[in-house]
């Protein structure tokens, strides 16, 4: 499903993060590592975000940087700490995303209705609250027809509701084709999400660990 | 908490700026020469009234300076500032003062030079005027700061009421400027208005033609490269999720279009409204060409490279000298302004992806 070649990213000529090669399989998979680890910024490379050395491949048919539009339309990202301009509404911002991904139609207010933002959507960000903030950037990681998701953090800053709304969403999208990346410091084996693999990050690459 | 304060408020103002100052430096020195500076301050030392645009002007900059530092306040990232209340007030007002003074500097340092040319020509109520107004501006500016950092729980303001129809992309960071830079819009376009309604008005008066309305609009778009600067960083900081869309070269490329077309509105209509009768109207066509040219090659320069960003002002000096030589050579504007935006569009089509804003 994707498939990563010679993987490098630096700051200021420091490496962050080198994975040579990688093949997830279709799944649902978890990926770990501490704070700095480089979680965001592999998320942000495959949902390309951040520009990297390397290649990215999803099902062996797009590359991140040789067919942008073709890869952008089939990976979306959410943001573990969005950040959006205060006097944009949560409206604003998914009417525009769903138009680029293509979203079919009511699957807007499926999203709206199913993470319970129908009270404040039309309001101003700079009124939201920090899980007000991070329902709209999930909603936005599921608009379109995604072939892969992946979900930084997905369940913090959220209530109990909404993080079971959350695992449905994910799960029920799974089962129609969508593959997962996520990350978290919680752990997903007490949701009821089915996890197919976990990975770590630590010492600068990626590492598949056995899911106890 | 010194170091920090002048790190996010000092540092980070001049850093934020530079192309904003060297722009005005350019104006200011390379253009007016510094005798005629002194004949202009001279005369308006004598004439107190003249003085008061010298005041005006001033107060504009003391607004830019505390706009930046409610911006600064304001922004999530930098919320940790509002600890500086728990320091006791004496220290606080302090380094309130010393902050005063490090933003006010540049005018500080010309009222200075002002008024060491009074002293030599005795001219004691324009010093004591000056004098005044700078212990004012001072004073203002640390009242207000103290004002920002005791009124930590003050909502920013944002519209209270829904509205039903999305905001279109290309407004987002109209918005922004409108928004949250009002002031430095408000000054870029002063400045730019003011430069273009006089190249406009000193046409008539001799023998001149079509370039020094170029020269005019070269230094007017220069100008503007302050909002490049917040145009890269409002896209980097608050709209990153818009590199996971999949929006085409087309699409891109016409938001930046469109946005060029609403930042120049201004001087597109003041071009109308003040070209000089000899002039064709399709001059005005040329005209936006050849600046949004200009800001559309910066503003994708920076996307190629992106420590370009500090180096925006060194690149507004040499555009102004490149510029001025191409248009002395009597090079048409539509050709200078084209190639411009053929270079924006090569960089948006091929290496929009590569820009990454890596904070220092």
């Amino acid at each position: 499903m994707l498939h990563v070649k010679n993987y490098r990213k630096a700051y200021h000529s420091r490496t962050i993060l080198e994975v040579p090669e990688l093949q997830l399989q279709p799944g649902i998979h978890w990926i770990r590592g501490v704070n700095g680890a480089g979680k965001s910024t592999f998320f942000r490379s495959v949902a390309g975000m951040l520009p990297f050395e390397g290649e990215i491949w999803l099902d062996d048919t797009w590359e991140v940087k040789r067919d942008p539009v073709a890869f952008r339309l089939r990976v979306n990202y959410a943001e573990a700490e969005p950040l959006y301009p205060e006097y944009l509404s949560a409206f604003d911002l998914i009417s525009f995303v769903a138009k680029a991904k293509k979203a079919p139609a009511g699957q807007v207010n499926e999203l709206v209705e199913t993470l319970e933002i129908t009270s404040f959507w039309k309001q101003p960000v700079g009124t939201y609250s920090s899980g007000m903030l991070k329902k709209t950037s999930l909603i936005l990681g599921f608009l379109g027809n995604p072939t892969l998701i992946m979900l930084d953090e997905p369940l913090i800053t959220i209530d109990d509701r909404a993080v079971a709304n959350v695992c449905q969403l994910i799960d029920q999208y799974h089962q129609n084709g969508v593959q997962f990346l996520l990350s978290s410091h919680q752990d997903f084996r007490l949701t009821d999400l089915k996890m197919d693999s976990s990975y770590i990050i630590r010492n600068q690459t990626l590492e598949e660990i056995h899911l106890g | 908490m010194k170091t920090v304060l002048y790190r996010t408020l000092v540092t980070e103002f001049y850093r934020q700026n530079t192309g904003f100052f060297l722009v005005i430096l350019m104006i200011s020195f390379a253009i007016i020469r510094p005798d005629d500076h002194v004949a202009l301050f001279q005369y308006a030392m004598s004439s107190p009234p003249f003085l008061l645009y010298y005041f005006a002007i001033w107060t504009l900059y003391v607004f830019k300076t505390i706009a930046f530092v409610r911006h600064q306040f304001r922004h999530p990232a930098y919320r940790f500032l509002y600890h500086f209340r728990l320091i006791p007030p004496g220290t606080r007002l302090f380094y309130w003062l010393s902050i005063s003074i490090s933003l006010l500097l540049p005018i500080l340092a010309y009222a200075l030079w002002m008024s060491f040319h009074g002293v030599r020509n005795q001219q004691w109520t324009a010093i004591g005027s000056i004098a005044l107004f700078a212990l004012g501006m001072v004073a203002t500016a640390l009242i207000i700061f103290e004002r920002v950092i005791r009124q930590s729980n003050t909502e920013v303001k944002v519209r209270t009421f829904a509205r039903n129809w999305p905001l279109p992309y290309p407004l987002f960071f109209i918005q922004f400027l409108l928004r949250r830079n009002a002031i430095l819009v408000l000054i870029t376009k002063l400045f730019s208005g003011a430069i273009l309604i006089g190249v406009c008005l000193l046409y008539p008066t001799d023998d001149y033609d079509e370039r020094l309305i170029a020269i005019g609009l070269l230094i007017g778009s220069l100008i503007h490269l302050g909002l490049t600067t917040e145009h890269y960083t409002f896209e980097h900081e608050y709209l990153l999720f818009v590199r996971n869309l999949p929006l085409s070269f087309l699409k891109r490329f016409t938001a930046h279009t469109l946005q060029m077309l609403l930042i120049f509105l201004p001087e597109v209509l003041l071009l109308f409204r003040y070209l000089p009768d000899p002039i064709s109207f399709l001059f005005v066509v040329k005209a936006f060409v050849f600046i949004s040219g200009i800001q559309m090659a910066a503003l994708h320069r920076v996307y190629q490279h992106d420590k370009s960003l500090e180096k925006l002002s060194l690149y507004g000096l040499w555009g102004f000298i490149i510029g001025l030589v191409f248009i002395m050579f009597r090079l048409d504007l539509t050709i200078i302004g084209g190639l411009l935006w053929i270079y924006a569009a090569w960089i948006n089509a091929y290496k929009y992806y590569k820009s990454e804003f890596q904070f220092d």
